[in-house]
């Protein structure tokens, strides 16, 4: 067994890394925002919404396909020079930082109120940060591997909301096609903090085997959450209305209380169970790419990054639960980060491009040169 | 070599004080994490099997049936009222009295007295909402009488009144057309949508037995009208679908004709000239369980027919005598006719549908029914 | 060094010499074997007329001494009725002519020799000859096959594996006949210089995984080795990791069914206990039976043991959860029965459901050495009487008892007894969790466990993947004769074990 397919990721688990990075807490809120702005068409905005997680997956396909050894901060670092490639890594991370104390404090606020009431906030965040820490310790193939792993876990779950069609009605999401599209438009903007996460595929490209099948995987992951969102966004629609909806602060939640089980008195803990599982995977993810990220531009050992960016996850949950701060930094940084990404990916395929084509043309020349 | 020896030894007093120091950490965490945990095991718990709610003098009255477990297995129930003007205030009155800590989860009813609910359910609704271990499955009903009184009444053999009620109310499903949306997970669904209202389940204390005597109609989170079991009857027809009952043609006292059946329904709605035209289809579906009246139903076809027409009309007069007392006097959309419209014409526009459904200038309500007979029993004396 | 030899004096030339090499030789053999040990010398003649001097050398208690009385000194002292020429070609031809034994080898090493005797063989010197006979007569009192006692099937064969190494590998090569079965052997352990031999497949082993074992054999610098747990510990790959990464086994037939896979196997002299590497995580929960019995009966009883395996980690920490943080939890129709059965309990869940498991194990760990006249009153006092009283005086109450006793019912289940161990062990860890934390614990719990399997190695091989190639034998057994290729998860370079013959069959009953 050669050493590179035991250590490179398989093109499964890169589907499933993918998912790892963007099905995260984020989606239990996902009816809750969107409907806000779109009513009962949100499930429109959840659809169109996704063009901005497929653009990023093409045109990073077609970076891969062209560099498929280096990732996006060396890349980066090649193409705009030193200076100004440090600084957009150092942008780049900065996105992964915020959104792991994000995921975090979020991790940390639904189980408080769910599961385990009678702990505190800091407990929570020790044992959450603790796990993804020592997952993240053992790197990116136990990372995919545990991705794969919980991936299949959740899809298994989520099949379980089809119970709530029962309880439903078509007539909740009815009429149809009636709010404008302004609204519509805001509905798409409200998704971004959900639909963010595919930008780690620059990260991690280079480490898998077969790299001929990145964009397939790669979109292979963008069909599985996007579907799984919009049938979050769907369901709950279906089955609350889109008056109820904004009175749970976690409406898809509710969907899963509709669902009686002989045994089990309320189906949401197990649920609950398996959201541990999903959330902490999600948390690993982003606490590896920040560390990755960091290893890349000082060069420290991966592990040792780690474990010293650990009380920066400890502290930095805990300041995010006060709701308010948390809801104006992600105001503020999400769209930025979401038009930075967008900016630096079509930049980046842009003087690729311009570049090979220039290669090609002094290739051509050299040819005709030759047979001179 | 002494020095390899020394730097050996060295090396392992280090290895050993790491070991040393991981399991002084694991401790030290253990500790930490135990501390500041008050939890209870569940026998020293109170476990309340019904709630209630009451007004009375301006306060909130929350009373609370909770087991008391006796020795050779014999649970009777305590009742612990907690009194203030707000809800989470009766919780501090009720623990005065209490000797154990409550947990909510196990609660399988929650009723409220005519009094409080005429006064406005969202008070209790609303802090039941925001307790996320609440039973969603606990029945919820309306009371005549003082929950208290209700909660605290002997029914021999059960735990408590609240079983049984639970249990009644559970089992009413199988006639009277009743539906099993009473639970409170759908009252959190109706209560504030649009164009959909709540109704409960009246429960009374008649001759010392509970009784259901007819349903409460809510506009919005006010209770505006008790109906009696009749009138139920025929809204449960028209509001619910897939519901169980007997309905019976009679031309003398000897002689008439039963039919238990299954209603499904369907509902149109069309907008003209800014009036709105309902179209209400209801399938009847079920067995003749008495018949004294048309003996060769069985043979005759045309005996069949008969008996399709008169009960199609009869069920027809008695829903259209229904409808002219709701748009009349109850002023209440309470079959949920508003919900179709909105979802034909537009939410949040602004528009109140109680009233105009129980403006008969703006709404006309059609209803059409369909009668079919799939059994007739083992044959007819 | 002159010795006078009352005999040697026929031909005082020749035999001047003649007793001074083999002197010596006898000398230098005693020296290496030891001080001590019970080595003997039997002196005698081969020849007619012209007697050559010829010693026998071997240890006591090592040999059959039946062999050697019969088939060496027999035809050796009596038989030879010619003069035996010296050069060369003697000893050859005294082997070849006067010893009528199956093993014999020529040996010029007289280190091999010393080996030899250790290990039982007979020496024959001639003479002043530098060749040496090395007679094969491995004798003494061993084990018969029998039963293995640990890993008893249903239905499987019968043999397990026994002490001596001949006839492990005797019982190996009966069952595979196939040329490319290797044998390669080892010593290990500086002063018990124990035998121990790697079986393996040439064409269907991994080089990469073989040359990983051979170098960690190799490695082995210790005085003695007992048995193969030692082995076992000082070659695996994660010394503290709470899963076994070796699997170990008394049984031929299932060492038999690894080599094929593509594994090696590591069989040591004086133990029943055969290891084979690598090692995945679904291995250990695969049974012998499994692949004797019929398709849907042995797919059933693999899924009875995964619910086993669920329920013996999971299932006490869940019910110290509902007991003590989730109380909603609990089905509304068990909550009152649970708190009628706790009313009074002096001890605190956590301290109940941890003594009883405590308690059980002192059971079972007691109920393992005993002579097994005590060990059914040991489980007839410890088990019913005490676990009834322990109920009747209020220390626990009897919800518990029962939990206590599904959860180590269902540890029975695991067929390897190394893993066994390590699931019973990690409920432990798993009730702590759930007591300080809740169902947040036991998630935690769980996912330690997974991120853990998911970065153990065996030898280079990741521990626990599961291929969907591989799916056929994990949950459920598919039928035989659909398992067409090697599982991919042990590397291997020859993926096709069968083809597929039902096809052939089918299309006969049509006709």
């Amino acid at each position: 067994m050669n050493n590179d397919k035991k250590n490179l990721l398989s093109t499964n688990q890169l589907t499933f890394l993918l998912t790892g990075f963007t099905l995260g807490p984020g989606f239990l809120r996902l009816p809750n925002v969107v409907v806000k702005e779109a009513g009962q068409d949100a499930w429109i905005s959840g659809i169109v919404g996704l063009i901005y997680p497929l653009y990023i997956v093409l045109v990073s396909s077609y970076i891969a396909k062209k560099h498929s050894k280096e990732n996006v901060l060396t890349l980066s670092r090649r193409y705009f020079g030193n200076i100004v490639g440090n600084i957009l890594n150092i942008i780049f991370m900065l996105q992964f930082v915020l959104y792991t104390s994000t995921i975090a404090s979020e991790f940390i606020r639904i189980l408080e109120v769910y599961i385990v009431a009678f702990l505190t906030p800091i407990k929570i965040c020790i044992v959450g940060v603790t796990l993804a820490l020592y997952a993240a310790y053992k790197g990116l193939k136990v990372l995919g591997k545990i991705s794969e792993l919980i991936s299949y876990i959740l899809i298994f779950i989520i099949i379980f909301s089809v119970a709530a069609c029962k309880y439903g009605d078509m007539l909740n999401l009815q009429p149809v096609f009636s709010t404008r599209i302004i609204d519509i438009l805001n509905g798409i903007k409200s998704t971004c903090y959900c639909y963010t996460g595919f930008e780690s595929v620059l990260l991690f490209y280079s480490s898998v085997y077969d790299v001929s099948t990145i964009k397939k995987a790669s979109l292979k992951a963008v069909l599985i959450a996007g579907s799984i969102w919009v049938w979050t966004i769907f369901i709950t629609i279906y089955y609350l209305g889109i008056d109820i909806i904004p009175k749970s602060y976690w409406s898809f939640i509710m969907v899963f209380e509709s669902i009686h089980i002989p045994v089990i008195n309320n189906f949401r803990y197990v649920v609950m169970f398996a959201w541990i599982l999903i959330i902490v995977r999600i948390l690993a993810n982003y606490y590896f790419s920040s560390a990755f990220i960091i290893n890349d531009m000082t060069g420290i050992d991966i592990k040792q990054v780690c474990l010293i960016m650990y009380p920066l996850f400890l502290y930095l949950p805990i300041k995010f639960k006060d709701n308010i701060l948390r809801e104006k930094i992600l105001n503020f940084a999400v769209p930025r980060f979401v038009i930075f990404n967008i900016l630096l990916i079509t930049l980046l395929a842009l003087m690729i491009f311009i570049k090979s084509k220039a290669y090609q043309k002094s290739n051509i020349n050299q040819k005709t040169l030759n047979t001179e | 070599m002494n020095n390899k020896r020394m730097n050996n030894s060295l090396k392992n007093k280090f290895t050993n004080k790491k070991y040393i120091l991981i399991i002084l950490i694991i401790f030290i965490l253990f500790v930490y994490f135990h501390s500041g945990i008050d939890y209870l095991p569940v026998e020293e718990l109170g476990i309340p099997s019904g709630i209630g709610n009451d007004l009375s003098d301006d306060e909130f009255s929350i009373p609370m049936a909770i087991y008391n477990y006796g020795s050779d297995k014999k649970i009777t129930t305590f009742i612990y009222t907690g009194v203030s003007d707000t809800i989470a205030g009766t919780r501090q009155n009720r623990q005065l009295l209490f000797n154990k800590n409550f947990r909510l989860g196990h609660e399988r009813i929650i009723i409220s007295s005519e009094k409080l609910a005429r006064f406005g359910i969202i008070n209790w609704v609303s802090i039941v909402f925001k307790n996320p271990n609440i039973n969603d499955t606990a029945l919820i009903a309306v009371t005549k009488e003082e929950t208290k009184e209700i909660l605290n009444y002997n029914v021999p053999e059960y735990p408590s009144a609240a079983d049984y009620i639970a249990q009644m109310i559970k089992n009413s499903t199988e006639f009277n057309f009743f539906s099993d949306n009473y639970k409170l997970m759908d009252i959190f669904v109706r209560l504030y949508a649009e164009g959909r209202n709540i109704v409960l389940p009246y429960i009374e204390l008649e001759n010392g037995k509970f009784k259901i005597t007819g349903m409460a109609l809510f506009k919005k989170d006010k209770m505006m009208k008790k109906i009696d079991i009749n009138d139920s009857r025929i809204m449960n027809i028209l509001r619910e679908n897939k519901v169980k009952g007997i309905l019976a043609l009679k031309e003398s006292s000897k002689k008439y004709i039963s039919y238990y059946t299954i209603t499904k329904r369907n509902v149109k709605c069309e907008r003209k000239n800014g009036k709105y035209y309902f179209t209400i289809d209801i399938g009847l579906n079920g067995e003749i369980v008495e018949n004294n009246m048309f003996k060769d139903i069985r043979r005759n076809k045309e005996t069949m027919q008969r008996f399709e027409t008169y009960m199609s009309k009869y069920v027809e007069k008695m829903c259209y005598n229904f409808i002219r007392k709701m748009q009349n006097d109850y002023k209440v959309d309470c079959l949920e006719l508003g919900r179709v419209a909105a979802a034909k014409f537009g939410r949040h526009t602004g528009v109140d549908w109680d009233e105009i459904i129980t403006d008969r200038n703006k709404t006309e309500i059609k209803v059409k029914v369909n009668v079919n007979v799939k059994k007739m029993g083992r044959g007819n004396y | 060094m002159l010795t006078l030899n009352t005999r040697s004096d026929v031909s005082i030339d020749r035999g001047m010499t003649m007793g001074i090499k083999l002197e010596n030789n006898i000398n230098f053999v005693v020296k290496e074997i030891g001080n001590g040990s019970p080595i003997i010398i039997k002196r005698f003649f081969i020849g007619k007329d012209e007697p050559i001097e010829a010693v026998t050398m071997y240890i006591n208690g090592l040999v059959s001494k039946d062999t050697i009385d019969r088939d060496i000194l027999n035809p050796l002292m009596l038989h030879v009725n010619e003069n035996l020429v010296i050069d060369q070609n003697t000893v050859d031809y005294v082997s070849k002519r006067y010893i009528p034994m199956s093993n014999t080898t020529i040996e010029e090493n007289i280190n091999n020799v010393v080996e030899a005797i250790k290990s039982g063989k007979t020496a024959l010197f001639i003479g002043d000859l530098e060749k040496f006979i090395i007679l094969d007569t491995t004798g003494g009192e061993h084990r018969t096959i029998s039963d293995p006692l640990n890993e008893s099937a249903v239905r499987g064969s019968r043999e397990g594996f026994v002490e001596n190494l001949e006839t492990n590998i005797s019982i190996l090569r009966r069952k595979i006949k196939d040329k490319n079965l290797t044998i390669e052997n080892f010593k290990v352990g500086r002063r018990s210089q124990t035998s121990l031999v790697i079986a393996y497949i040439d064409d269907i082993v991994d080089k990469n995984v073989l040359i990983e074992v051979r170098k960690r054999i190799i490695s082995i610098d210790v005085d003695f080795v007992t048995d193969t747990g030692m082995i076992d510990q000082y070659i695996e790959d994660s010394a503290y990791s709470i899963f076994p990464q070796i699997y170990v086994t008394e049984r031929p037939d299932i060492v038999k069914a690894d080599i094929m896979e593509g594994r090696v196997a590591i069989i040591l002299d004086g133990t029943p206990f055969a290891l084979t590497a690598p090692a995945v995580f679904v291995q250990f929960f695969q049974g012998v039976e499994d692949y004797n019995d019929r398709t849907i009966v042995a797919s059933f009883s693999r899924i009875l043991r995964l619910i086993a395996i669920f329920i013996v980690i999971t299932l006490p920490s869940l019910y110290l959860t509902l007991i003590n943080y989730n109380i909603e939890l609990i089905p509304v129709k068990f909550i009152n029965p649970i708190i009628e059965s706790r009313n009074g309990i002096a001890l605190t869940p956590f301290l109940e459901i941890l003594s009883m498991e405590v308690f059980v194990d002192f059971l079972r760990e007691g109920g393992l050495r005993l002579p097994p006249k005590i060990a059914s009153t040991l489980s007839i006092v410890g088990g019913i009487i005490i676990g009834n009283m322990a109920v009747q005086s209020k220390i626990v109450s009897p919800t518990t008892l029962l939990i206590v006793g599904i959860s180590v019912v269902s540890t029975f289940l695991i067929p390897n007894y190394e893993m066994s161990l390590s699931i019973r062990f990690i409920r432990f860890p798993m009730l702590v969790l759930a007591d300080i934390l809740g169902f947040l614990g036991i998630a935690a719990g769980w996912l330690f466990i997974i991120i853990h399997l998911s970065s153990l190695e065996s030898f280079g091989v990741p521990y626990f993947s599961i291929k969907s190639s591989d799916l056929k034998d994990i949950f459920i057994r598919a039928p035989l004769w659909k398992m067409n290729k090697r599982p991919k998860s042990i590397p291997n370079n020859n993926s096709v074990r069968q083809s597929d013959f039902r096809k052939n069959m089918r299309s006969n009953k049509n006709e």
